[in-house]
């Protein structure tokens, strides 16, 4: 991965020895399926992993589906988990393939890259209610087509590389490339329509400064 | 041309940043899923599962695998009732049942002639002579060891007695049985010794332990179901003045779109023979039956299911919400309903028409069955919407089913084909609720059975 930061905030000095013993206690009795430490497990972290559904799914019913399948899947393959890395970036990488799964068997992905590859993507301008900053940035990714989201949620937040991209999505690295350039854009220029980042000024008129 | 508002990094920076600060909290509904996929709905499959193919495991271990000590076993009986003063030939009909008789002084003198019988060659029950040193020196000594538990206790006489006590089956049997032996022409060394009588009694006593025979089956199944609704238009207009949803349509079946689907089902049955004609059964079912249904999605809302409190049914909660709507003709998508039971089928079985080898038989059973999920969708009581509430479903049930089949007799295998139905008699629902559903599945049913000696 090209970007190793999920845990760092979790994980601070400011926490403490308490919270990584809890954790371990939560994994351990994971491990032995008690039912009280995979709730424990489950209300620490689905608050944050449904987001990160949420960024992928058409809805927030999918979104749950998502975290759903997710999870049983956090608990399942728990055993294969090993302590090396941090236990939060574990579970995100296993919500992400799932909803990268999800979106697979839907095709939804597959409709979305004919999408992607027309040069005029819709952008659905649809308004919806925000109140924080985050969730206003995040209601203008899922504006995005499915496609562009896709590869825009994999890239700059998740973390992974246009080649782990491409594996993951089967299509050419390029093509990963390409798309992301292309969301980017589509991005700031949403973000900018909604007031979330400034207006940029035009190049002509810099040119004419400095001259 | 438009300045890039951020440099490289700078923007995936902040966009992460900031789309790390969003929390979102799931509705009660996937933790109560995650927690059922986890511990129930896996458990009871997995014992049910494991019941099943641990029973079909013994049993055909212990048939299949060892048929070597059943032979040994019914040689001993053979040698038991040499002795006896009974005309024993081909027709048994000349046996007087009263001649064998459970006394003391027959069991010593029964004792008295197995130990001279103990050197001699012997026939199988399945009438295979045994000529190989190897075999014979193994068996024999697996024929001494019965004897001596035999003597001690006292009971072989016993077992002559009773094996005799039904003319009808002597009968029967002797025909099923008269020619194996006589196939097979044994070497004189190890059959010489062996009067013909002896051969017609050891055809009984193989007989007589004939009537128990375990049975396997699969069968592909088509599954569809029935559903029934309330007649609205006879609820009171009291209750239609009520602020509940406008029933639009009062035949449920006519609304709904359902599509049959393949299923299977998997089991295995203990049989005892109660006549020349009629078996009882008893077993063990594993069934998989769904069927597709169309609606098509919606946003989370409240499911209709809450009508039908005016009905008597009152949900457990209202954080009930429906998947998909029924009615809407554009973009309708295709779900399924899965269901996973284990049921105990008991009944009987009749054989209609046939001879040795091929045969007509007719049976029926009634299944209690267990329901092991209840993550199926269920419509709602108006017929708007579909949703998952497994309070609505009832685990206990009560299936019946009928079945004819054709069944051929390959060596010791009887060979079974033949339709099959099955048709749950209780709703898939609480009664409390106003919809019912009732399963029914159409089959092939393919199997074999075997007899248990």
């Amino acid at each position: 991965m090209r970007q190793c930061s999920f845990n760092s905030k979790n994980l601070s000095n400011l926490q403490g020895n308490e919270v990584l013993m809890t954790e371990e206690a939560i994994l351990q009795g994971c491990l032995k399926n008690h039912a009280a430490a995979q709730r424990e497990l489950y209300q620490r972290y689905s608050p944050k992993m449904l987001a990160v559904c949420f960024r992928f799914a058409h809805n927030r019913e999918d979104a749950e589906d998502m975290l759903q399948d997710g999870f049983i899947k956090v608990f399942l393959q728990m055993h294969t988990f090993q302590s090396k890395g941090a236990f939060e970036g574990w579970i995100r990488r296993i919500i992400v393939h799932t909803c990268i799964n999800h979106l697979k068997k839907n095709k939804r992905f597959n409709e979305s890259v004919d999408i992607m590859q027309a040069s005029t993507a819709q952008i659905r301008e649809e308004s919806i209610p925000s109140i924080v900053q985050a969730k206003q940035i995040v209601d203008c990714i899922r504006l995005l087509p499915i496609g562009y989201r896709t590869v825009l949620n994999l890239y700059a937040i998740e973390g992974y590389s246009h080649k782990e991209i491409s594996g993951m999505l089967d299509i050419e690295e390029s093509t990963s490339r390409s798309q992301y350039t292309r969301a980017r854009q589509m991005l700031e220029d949403i973000l900018i329509r909604r007031k979330l980042l400034p207006e940029p000024k035009e190049k002509t008129e810099r040119l004419t400064a400095i001259q | 041309m438009m300045e890039r508002v951020y440099f490289d990094n700078e923007f995936e920076n902040q966009l992460k940043e900031k789309s790390d600060q969003l929390k979102m909290y799931p509705s009660d509904k996937v933790w109560n899923e995650v927690h059922r996929s986890l511990h129930t709905r896996r458990k009871g499959f997995v014992a049910g599962m494991s019941v099943l193919v641990g029973g079909i495991l013994i049993l055909a271990g212990t048939q299949l695998l060892s048929p070597s000590k059943t032979n040994g076993h019914n040689l001993a009986v053979t040698k038991t009732i040499q002795p006896a003063p009974a005309p024993a030939t081909a027709d048994l009909h000349a046996f007087n049942p009263n001649a064998f008789s459970a006394s003391d002084a027959t069991n010593r003198q029964t004792e008295s002639h197995l130990q001279q019988a103990l050197p001699a060659p012997f026939i199988s029950s399945t009438g295979t002579s045994v000529s190989a040193s190897r075999e014979e020196d193994r068996t024999l000594s697996s024929i001494k060891s019965e004897i001596a538990r035999a003597s001690a206790e006292n009971r072989l006489a016993n077992v002559s007695a009773s094996s005799l006590s039904s003319g009808n089956k002597m009968d029967l049997n002797l025909k099923e049985t008269e020619t194996a032996p006589q196939r097979l022409p044994a070497p004189a060394n190890v059959t010489g010794g062996v009067p013909e009588s002896d051969k017609s009694v050891a055809r009984f006593t193989h007989i007589h332990n004939d009537r128990f025979s375990w049975e396997i089956y699969a069968t592909p199944t088509l599954n569809t179901h029935h559903l029934y609704g309330v007649d609205y238009q006879n609820i009171s207009s009291s209750i239609q003045n009520a602020p509940i949803t406008v029933v639009r349509f009062a035949n449920v079946n006519g609304f709904v779109d359902n599509t049959p689907v393949m299923g299977y089902d998997l089991g295995g049955n203990l049989l005892y023979r109660i006549s020349k004609n009629f078996s009882l059964k008893a077993g063990l079912q594993f069934s998989f039956s769904r069927y597709y249904f169309k609606a098509y999605n919606s946003s989370p809302s409240q499911s209709g299911a809450t009508l039908s409190s005016y009905l008597g049914y009152i949900a457990d909660s209202l954080t009930n919400y429906s998947l998909a709507r029924t009615g809407n003709p554009k973009n309708p998508q295709r779900f399924q309903n899965k269901y996973y039971q284990l049921s105990i089928p008991v009944g009987i079985e009749w054989k209609v028409a046939g001879k040795r080898k091929l045969q007509l038989h007719i049976g029926a059973t009634v299944q209690p069955s267990y329901l092991l999920n209840r993550d199926a969708y269920v419509l709602s009581g108006d017929y708007n919407s579909y949703g998952k509430d497994p309070a609505v479903y009832r685990r206990w049930n009560l299936q019946a089913g009928a079945e004819t089949f054709i069944s051929y007799r390959v060596g010791s295998i009887r060979w079974e084909l033949g339709p099959q139905i099955r048709y749950q008699i209780l709703s898939t629902y609480k009664s409390s609720y106003p919809l019912q559903e009732n399963l029914v599945n159409y089959g092939i049913r393919l199997g074999f059975t075997k007899s248990i000696r």
